[in-house]
């Protein structure tokens, strides 16, 4: 089937200049969103995650530089924008959650008026009541009452506040939204609600999302395709599989999902993985992620690994699926 | 302390707050009648979805909010109208709060030790040389190796698992004896959130303290608490040992949780029925979840179901599971 | 203080081999200080401003003539090797005037930005802190002074005064000026009220003003430091004004009073530039340093406004040539 692409980004590459050299956070990231569809990305602090979604929406911070690559929105090359047509690009086809939404609200102000500051930097000529019903729709979208409007920041609760962000990022109906860790304060229930009633909502104008996280589990609850990076790369990019534990391939992926604490009763420990990701002026030879790795060959220190594509996942490792399939069932 | 009288008791607590509304202002009740007891040492795991007034509850126990009615004992004192700011003091000298958010709450202009360094001062008497010692050494309690060069750096330094450490040790230098946490690992990198689940575990070993741990996340909650409140639109929904009622959940609203946590197989589509936020407004009858309840009853809307013991130790507020009929004495929502 | 040595008690077994060397850093606004000061555009400011500063202490030293001798020197002499910058129409030395005029406009200009500071911090802040009545109460007395008209008010108040001083024009100008800036520290005190941080320090068992002084404050310094220097600027150029327009003793030497004199003697028809050109152009360029300083803080203190480290050229040539674009 032809899905129409949304989002297409071609061997990205984001550095930033620091005093000791340039320090490269994205290394030649590729991957394509369609319509309609969420992807996830997951991966541990620090990993690149957010320096990928700013790069997207062109809001890299001073001193943050795109190396190498190209991304386009909508079929429109986002870095070859004039800056008016840009800023109108922003929120209006493309808009982001920022990673610190629960800060993000201005404590003197109320909902309501982040809501008509929003809507009038777009739709100058937007009545009062236009917004005030608009912007109640919305919250009833995020599972909020609308006579919550009225409210202050702080009279919210931290998820409240989250939610309130994300509604005002999809105020004026944009095709693609980033969400960069927008929900940490929701448990999975009301995040995969959330996602829902968004999506249901734009069913027939086609909407995507770029939905950042570090919990793997949550991620592939609520994506259809599940990318993982780890020191800049995306070394696996996967359907998400609807029972977490089989569907994945990288050993970093499967490290990932044990640090997590168990349900079922007696599995009490809960293991992180062991060591801690490379500097960005210390990366190992081969593959990056190679002297943390428990399967690692002698081949992974040396060279880097290839982009192996199957059917419906991709991965960097040099480990052979055999091996990852028997080595992974064996541990 | 003597293991009968608990550390913290609370009874019928009911927090108010008004909101400004389009039709002039209203009362909200984000906890409403809420009973709970935690002996020293002892971890309650608090449990909700968002708005549920787990940090409302977790905020009266070091009173930063006022209960509007109700009880609230915390180390065998009457708590619950206290406002002399002795008594405050006295009161957060034994319970201190840890926030969710590492990034807001430590101060962007002030060091790590320039935080704790009045606390310290203040509630533990010492100075010179040896103040900066304890502080140190309580830099390492909290895994900052070495404390001395970690009290030198400022929080933007620091990331936000180091930062919420940082959080944890400003709570401890006061001395408490009970601990809030308030969802501290929810903003946390998955890998980082185990080794904070863990230090937390090894100080109430190590300095005998009791939390109250709250949380969205079941699994954490059953890892770290010995047991657990269910709390739904401010009402208790379930309590009782964190290993019973997570593997024996009784009511709906727990195991529709406990269904979209991972590792039970969590459904892509179609069981969550109707998730509108529960009304929190003054006045409500009945069990504030009926409205997404799959096994709604009439009696549901119009009754609030009392918490009745299903087995021991074990607690649930569900006409559905303990049997309407035989509670017909109507509890009463709304404060008087 | 901290390189004091470490004491000899300490259990050497306990504790792991400390790093002798750990640098304490300075707090961050003397940091942020710092930055201001390499900061090209508030460096010129601050070279032009310590240079008034230097010829107002040392003002009797500088001074070519006695400036209690007044009438005595030749009228409307053009500068010389005798009277550097020349004598006015009443036969004083311009040069001494300027200098002394230098050392009482500042001094009245730091005066007005104390008060003023200190009003506007301790008002603003504390009542966008406490929130509540002292608010309430604070608030409304801002909002009434922030709507009386500034220039008549300070007109009518000082011309009430008889043969007003110097201390007199600062008390005038400093209790009128505070509103504005007590406005936007309120603003700014009021959206720490709510901080996770200030509650966590309320739960150390400290007291609101404490916490006013200790983390609510340190978090200001930038727009108390700006204000502090606008404040300057308004002082000086108040007391310009003021005097310009005859209010007050015109017997102390000050910018303001000599271009009064100056404009009363009819310098501008007889050609006499070099009597209103020096107080004229020390005013201008006062309050350019003060601005340019307060540029230069805005700078720093604005992540925003800062400047980023730029891609080594070799590397940006290479992207270049690879048609690889750079973001912003
Ligand atoms: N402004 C900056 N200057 C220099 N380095 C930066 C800057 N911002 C981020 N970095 C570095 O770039 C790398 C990637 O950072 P990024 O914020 O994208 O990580 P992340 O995956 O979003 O992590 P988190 O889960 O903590 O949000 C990190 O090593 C970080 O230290
Ligand atoms: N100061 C306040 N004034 C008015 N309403 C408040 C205030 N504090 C909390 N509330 C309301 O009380 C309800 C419960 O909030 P609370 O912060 O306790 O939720 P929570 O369970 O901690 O949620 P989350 O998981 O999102 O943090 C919310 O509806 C919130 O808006
Ligand atoms: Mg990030
Ligand atoms: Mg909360």
């Amino acid at each position: 089937m032809a899905r129409r692409p949304v989002v297409e980004v071609e061997h990205l590459s984001v550095g930033y200049m620091t005093p000791r050299g340039l320090a490269t956070a994205v290394d030649d990231v590729s991957f394509t969103i369609y319509e309609n569809e969420i992807v996830g990305v997951v991966g541990e602090s620090g990993c690149g995650k957010s320096t990928l979604a700013n790069a997207v929406m062109r809001l890299l911070g001073p001193g943050a530089y795109v190396t190498g690559g190209r991304i386009r929105v909508d079929g429109q090359d986002v870095y070859r924008m004039q800056p008016e047509a840009l800023r109108q690009f922003r929120w209006t086809t493309m808009s982001m959650v920022f990673q610190s939404a629960m800060n993000v609200l201005n404590p003197v102000k109320t909902v309501a008026s982040h809501f008509e500051d929003t809507f009038l930097a777009h739709v100058p000529n937007m009545s009062k009541r236009e917004i005030a019903d608009r912007a109640a729709e919305l919250l009833r979208l995020v599972r909020i009452d609308p006579s919550r409007l009225r409210s202050y920041p702080h009279e919210l609760s931290g998820g409240m506040r989250q939610r309130v962000v994300i509604a005002i990022a999809i105020a004026l109906s944009p095709r693609f939204v980033i969400m960069d860790e927008p929900t940490t304060a929701l448990d999975v229930v009301v995040q995969r609600s959330i996602l829902e009633s968004i999506m249901e909502l734009q069913g027939q104008i086609g909407f995507s999302v770029l939905f950042i996280s570090h919990d793997i589990n949550l991620v592939t609850a609520i994506s259809n395709r599940v990318g993982v990076m780890y020191a800049g790369r995306l070394v696996e990019l996967s359907e998400a599989a609807f029972d977490a534990s089989g569907g994945f391939h990288h050993p970093y992926t499967q490290g990932l999902l044990r640090a997590i604490p168990k349900l079922a009763v007696g599995e009490d420990e809960i293991e992180g993985i062991p060591g801690s990701p490379p500097s960005p002026f210390d990366m190992p030879s081969g593959c990056s992620f190679h002297p943390r790795c428990p399967y690692r060959k002698p081949e992974c220190s040396m060279r880097k690994p290839p982009l192996v594509v199957a059917e419906n996942y991709q991965v960097e490792c040099h480990l052979t699926p055999a091996e990852r399939r028997g080595e992974l069932h064996v541990h | 302390m003597s293991t009968e009288q608990p550390f913290v008791r609370a009874r019928d607590l009911v927090i108010r707050f008004r909101v400004k509304t389009d039709h002039g202002s209203r009362w909200i009740t984000p906890v409403d009648g809420v009973s709970f007891d935690v002996s020293a040492g002892e971890v309650l795991a608090l449990v909700g979805e968002s708005g549920s007034g787990k940090s409302t509850l977790g905020r009266t126990l070091v009173r930063l909010n006022e209960p509007t009615s109700g009880s609230l004992q915390i180390g065998g004192r009457d708590v619950t109208h206290t406002r002399r700011s002795r008594d405050l003091k006295e009161l957060r000298r034994q319970v201190q709060m840890v926030f969710q958010d590492p990034f807001g709450s430590l101060n962007p202009v002030r060091s790590i030790g320039q935080h704790l360094r009045p606390l310290v001062r203040k509630h533990q008497g010492f100075t010179g040389q040896a103040l900066e010692d304890k502080v140190a050494e309580l830099l390492e309690i909290v895994g900052l190796q070495p404390g001395v060069e970690a009290a030198v750096k400022y929080p933007h330094e620091m990331s936000g698992g180091q930062r919420q450490r940082v959080a944890i040790a400003r709570a401890l230098a006061v001395n408490p004896t009970f601990i809030v946490a308030d969802e501290p690992i929810s903003m946390l990198d998955v890998s980082i959130r185990a080794d904070i689940l863990k230090l937390l575990n090894r100080l109430k070993d190590a300095f005998h303290l009791g939390y109250l741990y709250i949380t969205h996340d079941l699994a954490s909650a059953r890892y770290f608490g010995d047991r657990l409140m269910v709390l739904y639109g401010g009402q208790v929904m379930e309590t009782g040992d964190a290993d019973a009622v997570v593997g024996a959940p009784k009511h709906p609203y727990t195991q529709l949780l406990l269904s979209a946590t991972a590792g039970h197989g969590f459904t892509r589509k179609g069981d969550v029925l109707n998730i509108d936020a529960p009304n929190l407004f003054e006045g409500r009858k009945g069990c504030p979840f009926a409205h997404r309840c799959p096994l709604v009853m009439d009696v549901c809307r119009d009754v609030r179901p009392p918490l009745t013991a299903v087995d021991k130790g074990h607690q649930v507020a569900c006409h559905a599971v303990t049997g309407a009929s035989v509670h017909t004495p109507v509890v009463e929502t709304s404060p008087s | 203080m901290s390189d004091q040595p470490q004491a000899p008690v300490q259990p050497a077994a306990s504790q792991p081999a400390l790093p002798q060397k750990i640098r304490r850093p300075r707090p961050q606004w003397l940091q942020t200080l710092a930055r201001v000061f390499r900061e090209p555009k508030a460096l010129i400011g601050f070279i032009i401003l310590a240079l008034f500063i230097l010829i107002a202490i040392f003002a009797p030293l500088l001074a070519t003539h006695d400036p209690m001798q007044e009438g005595a020197l030749p009228p409307l002499q053009p500068p010389s090797k005798q009277f550097l910058f020349g004598t006015t129409g009443y036969g004083d030395d311009v040069f001494t005037q300027w200098v002394y005029a230098t050392r009482t406009s500042l001094s009245i200009g730091f005066q007005v930005a104390v008060i003023a500071t200190a009003l506007s911090v301790i008002l603003g802040v504390y009542s966008g802190f406490k929130g509540g009545k002292v608010d309430a109460v604070v608030n409304w007395v801002t909002q009434v002074m922030l709507v009386l008209p500034g220039y008549p008010l300070i007109i009518m108040i000082s011309s009430y005064i008889p043969n007003a001083g110097s201390e007199a024009i600062v008390w005038v100008l400093g209790l009128t000026s505070w509103p504005g800036a007590a406005r936007m520290k309120r603003a700014q005190a009021m959206t720490y009220r709510t901080r996770d941080f200030v509650l966590a320090a309320k739960l150390g068992g400290f007291s609101d003003f404490r916490n006013m002084l200790a983390e609510v404050f340190p978090n200001m310094m930038s727009l108390v430091f700006n204000t502090f220097i606008s404040m300057i600027s308004w002082g000086i150029f108040g007391e310009a004004f003021l005097r310009f327009l005859g209010i007050g003793s015109t017997h102390t030497p000050s910018w303001g009073n000599m271009l009064n004199q100056a404009q009363n003697g009819n310098a501008l028809m007889q050609g006499a530039w070099w009597w209103f050109i020096p107080p004229g152009l020390s005013i201008t360029l006062v309050i350019l340093s003060l601005t340019l300083i307060n540029y230069g803080i805005d700078e720093v203190s604005n992540p925003r406004l800062q400047k980023p480290l730029k891609l080594p050229k070799a590397l940006r040539r290479k992207l270049q040539a690879a048609a690889g674009e750079e973001g912003m």
